[in-house]
């Protein structure tokens, strides 16, 4: 009894030991992929796959694959034609839409990647500003893989840098969620070096609208706790300040159906220029800081309105408030709702000088 | 008619805290949130808190049957109903229990399927899955009890939830009541799936030793279990939009997906092999409670119905083919495990109030 159980046991295991094998030196990985439109109904991926060299752990040379067709998993089967190894999706981490295929939805491509068991949440998206394909043929670094160094790009950038934050599966948070409208990093390829240029804004999955670096700085206040950043002030006189942002809070107030947002920041001037800091001359610094920010954060959040997009969320901090909030009767009153923004503007210091 | 069990046998009564902590810790957990939060939606957690009221209340039922006969069911119904009816529940509880044992093996084989290996044929990790249960139960009920015992170090991954601290809002919770009480019933109904397991107490019950004193211990695994509970409502509503839970199917290991080490990359692959320390002592216990009715009923050696019994579980498990299978099978156990805690134990309750009552009166 006890013997055929062994057996019968070891057999088992043997038999559910027999997967499929996936070494690293025998499979290929991607870690960039990108997305173009061709037509209406085809689309262009690209794919970066890191060539590394025996003996060399510094030299990675990339290979650019890319193939024309109707859906993204059968370009995939087709693209293993050319190769000489399995393709591996598993550690994809960058994905790139093209301007015109994040102009026409990308909602399909969406799926594919939260399908999929083997793809990360954390993965970055972006829009570039063109062809993707464009920028993964620039030769933009040469001691990194592509993927790495754009997700490195990117992840910087998002990290301490202009860009709000956004993953996969913020992006699909923001996009099924009702009340809010997701926004992506736009990258472009500029003269062979890879850019972030700023936010590519999503009404659904469809990219409408974008924003410069500042404009996605003064959004990215709005959205989050920031504790970076420099700031611009022109003066009456004409000359510009520079001021950094040592921690910014953001705190959205609902009063009778008008939203107040108000922004609390502490800053650390940067760049005098000769100008006294004395206590008076802080005070009129710090109230032409603060008028000049509400009024862009105004302005941003009234393009906003204008498009009827809503990356800040409003609709959903409205429904948080608000036992009876319909989304139609929102995006019917949400372009000529009132927004007030309240800004707080704390100078701390002023660097090791006067 | 009382059962005598040796007392090397027996185990103690707190570990009736493991028990039902092992049984409610299933793989079921992985999923609960879904149905009562899409009913519910940043309500569910009222939900959780309602049934687990419930559930006190079916213990407390549970135990006053149980102390009064001082037995386990099966011997009770023979002493209500008579032999032919008792036979007859006691067999509907044994097709129940390994019904249990078969959708759970099935589902954690789903799991590995879908999250690690695509390509893993049902029966041979059926196969060895049942191989080990025989192994557990054949040395006794204190073994799949020290089983039991790993189930407490799931709890250990719920650390995990603190990796998605940058994706929470707040503001989903808000505006806080705003379900009808019908919506919040309806979650409450469906979160009955996420309790069932403690009517194997009932038969576990001869095995405990001074098994009066384990009532409290089973209370306070249920109030674990229900902060456990909610404490993971709460975290998924905070962390997915009530509209992308609609399409998932494992948001417990979804959240894994956030998780990223230098030397793991990939953490869900750990945490769905870590789900087998929640099938065992589920599989094992449902097991072994139906091989003890047929032992009592049939009157033969335990060791020789349970071949007979994996048997059925592997033909059954590899008898359901995907996930429309799978989801067939949890709508069934889920309809007859919420008839059993909330309707077959009350009633026995009161059936057996009412004849002591009469009997007294006599």
């Amino acid at each position: 009894m006890k013997r055929t159980f062994c057996t019968v046991l070891m057999i088992g295991l043997l038999l559910s030991a027999c997967a499929k094998q996936q070494i690293l030196d025998k499979i290929n990985l991607f870690i960039v992929a990108s997305f173009d439109e061709i037509s209406r109904d085809q689309l262009e991926i690209t794919l970066v796959v890191p060539r590394f060299q025996a003996g060399k752990p510094e030299a990675v040379s990339d290979e650019l694959y890319s193939k024309i067709g109707n859906t993204s998993t059968g370009i995939r089967e087709s693209l293993r034609a050319q190769m000489d190894k399995p393709l591996q999706p598993g550690k994809l981490s960058v994905v790139l839409f093209g301007s015109d295929k994040a102009s026409s939805g990308i909602e399909k491509e969406l799926d594919v990647l939260l399908r999929n068991a083997f793809f990360s949440r954390g993965m970055y998206l972006a829009v570039v500003d063109g062809r993707a394909k464009n920028v993964l043929e620039a030769n933009f670094n040469k001691k990194q893989e592509k993927g790495i160094f754009l997700y490195h790009v990117l992840d910087a950038n998002t990290k301490n840098g202009t860009l709000p934050s956004q993953n996969l599966h913020e992006f699909e948070y923001a996009l099924v969620g009702k009340g809010l409208d997701p926004y992506l990093p736009l990258i472009r390829n500029d003269h062979g070096r890879v850019v972030v240029s700023g936010t590519a804004l999503f009404k659904n999955d469809k990219f409408v609208a974008t924003l410069d670096s500042s404009q996605s700085r003064l959004m990215k206040l709005l959205l989050e706790n920031v504790n970076e950043g420099i700031f611009e002030v022109k003066l009456d006189s004409g000359a510009f300040l520079a001021i950094e942002n040592v921690g910014s809070t953001v705190k959205y107030h609902m009063k009778n159906e008008a939203i107040l947002i108000s922004l609390n920041m502490n800053c650390k001037i940067r760049e005098a220029e000769r100008y006294s800091t004395s206590d008076e001359h802080l005070r009129s610094l710090k109230k032409q800081f603060k008028e000049q920010l509400h009024q862009e954060e105004t302005e941003l959040i009234k393009t906003f309105q204008k498009k009827a997009i809503d990356p800040l969320g409003l609709g959903d901090f409205a429904r948080s408030r608000n036992r009876h909030w319909k989304e139609e009767d929102w995006m019917r009153q949400y372009p000529t709702m009132k927004v007030d923004v309240d800004v707080h503007v704390n100078i701390m210091e002023s660097g090791i000088k006067l | 008619m009382t059962s005598h069990i040796h007392e090397r046998k027996t185990v103690s009564p707190y570990l009736t805290f493991v028990i039902v902590h092992a049984m409610l810790f299933g793989i079921d957990f992985l999923f609960l949130v879904i149905k009562p939060i899409q009913m519910a939606g940043q309500d569910a957690w009222t939900g959780v808190l309602l049934c687990s009221v419930g559930i006190h209340i079916v213990i407390v039922m549970m135990y006053s049957i149980l102390n009064r006969h001082r037995t386990d069911l099966m011997h009770i119904h023979i002493r209500l109903f008579g032999q032919g009816i008792g036979m007859m529940l006691n067999m509907i509880f044994t097709v129940y229990f390994l019904f249990v044992s078969v959708y759970q093996v099935r589902l954690f084989i789903e799991v590995i399927q879908v999250w690690v290996f695509p390509e893993l044929k049902t029966w041979s990790l059926a196969l060895v899955l049942l191989l080990i249960a025989y192994y557990i139960i054949s040395g006794g009920f204190r073994v799949i009890v020290g089983i039991c015992m790993f189930s407490l170090i799931n709890t250990l991954f719920f650390v995990t939830i603190f990796f998605m601290i940058p994706y929470f809002h707040f503001n989903n919770l808000l505006p806080a009541m705003s379900h009808s009480p019908h919506d919040i019933f309806g979650a409450t109904k469906d979160l009955t799936t996420s309790y069932m397991g403690i009517e194997t107490l009932l038969f576990c019950y001869p095995f405990i030793k001074t098994p009066e004193k384990s009532q409290k211990w089973a209370h306070w695994g249920v109030l674990s279990m229900t902060l456990i509970y909610v404490v993971e409502v709460i975290f998924t509503i905070i962390t997915f939009k009530t509209e992308q839970l609609s399409d998932e199917l494992w948001p417990g290991l979804t959240k894994y997906k956030f998780i990223q080490f230098p030397f793991v990359e990939r953490f869900e692959f750990i945490g769905s092999s870590a789900t087998i320390l929640r099938l065992f002592p589920v599989i094992c216990l449902s097991i072994w409670v139906s091989n003890r009715i047929m032992k009592f009923t049939f009157a033969i050696r335990q060791r020789k119905v349970l071949p007979f019994m994996l048997g059925l579980v592997f033909i059954a498990t590899c008898l359901i083919p995907n996930r429309v299978g799978v989801d067939l099978v949890h709508s069934w156990i889920r309809q007859s495990g919420i008839s059993v805690i909330f309707g077959y134990i009350p009633a026995l309750f009161l059936f057996d109030i009412s004849r002591t009552k009469v009997k007294k009166t006599k």
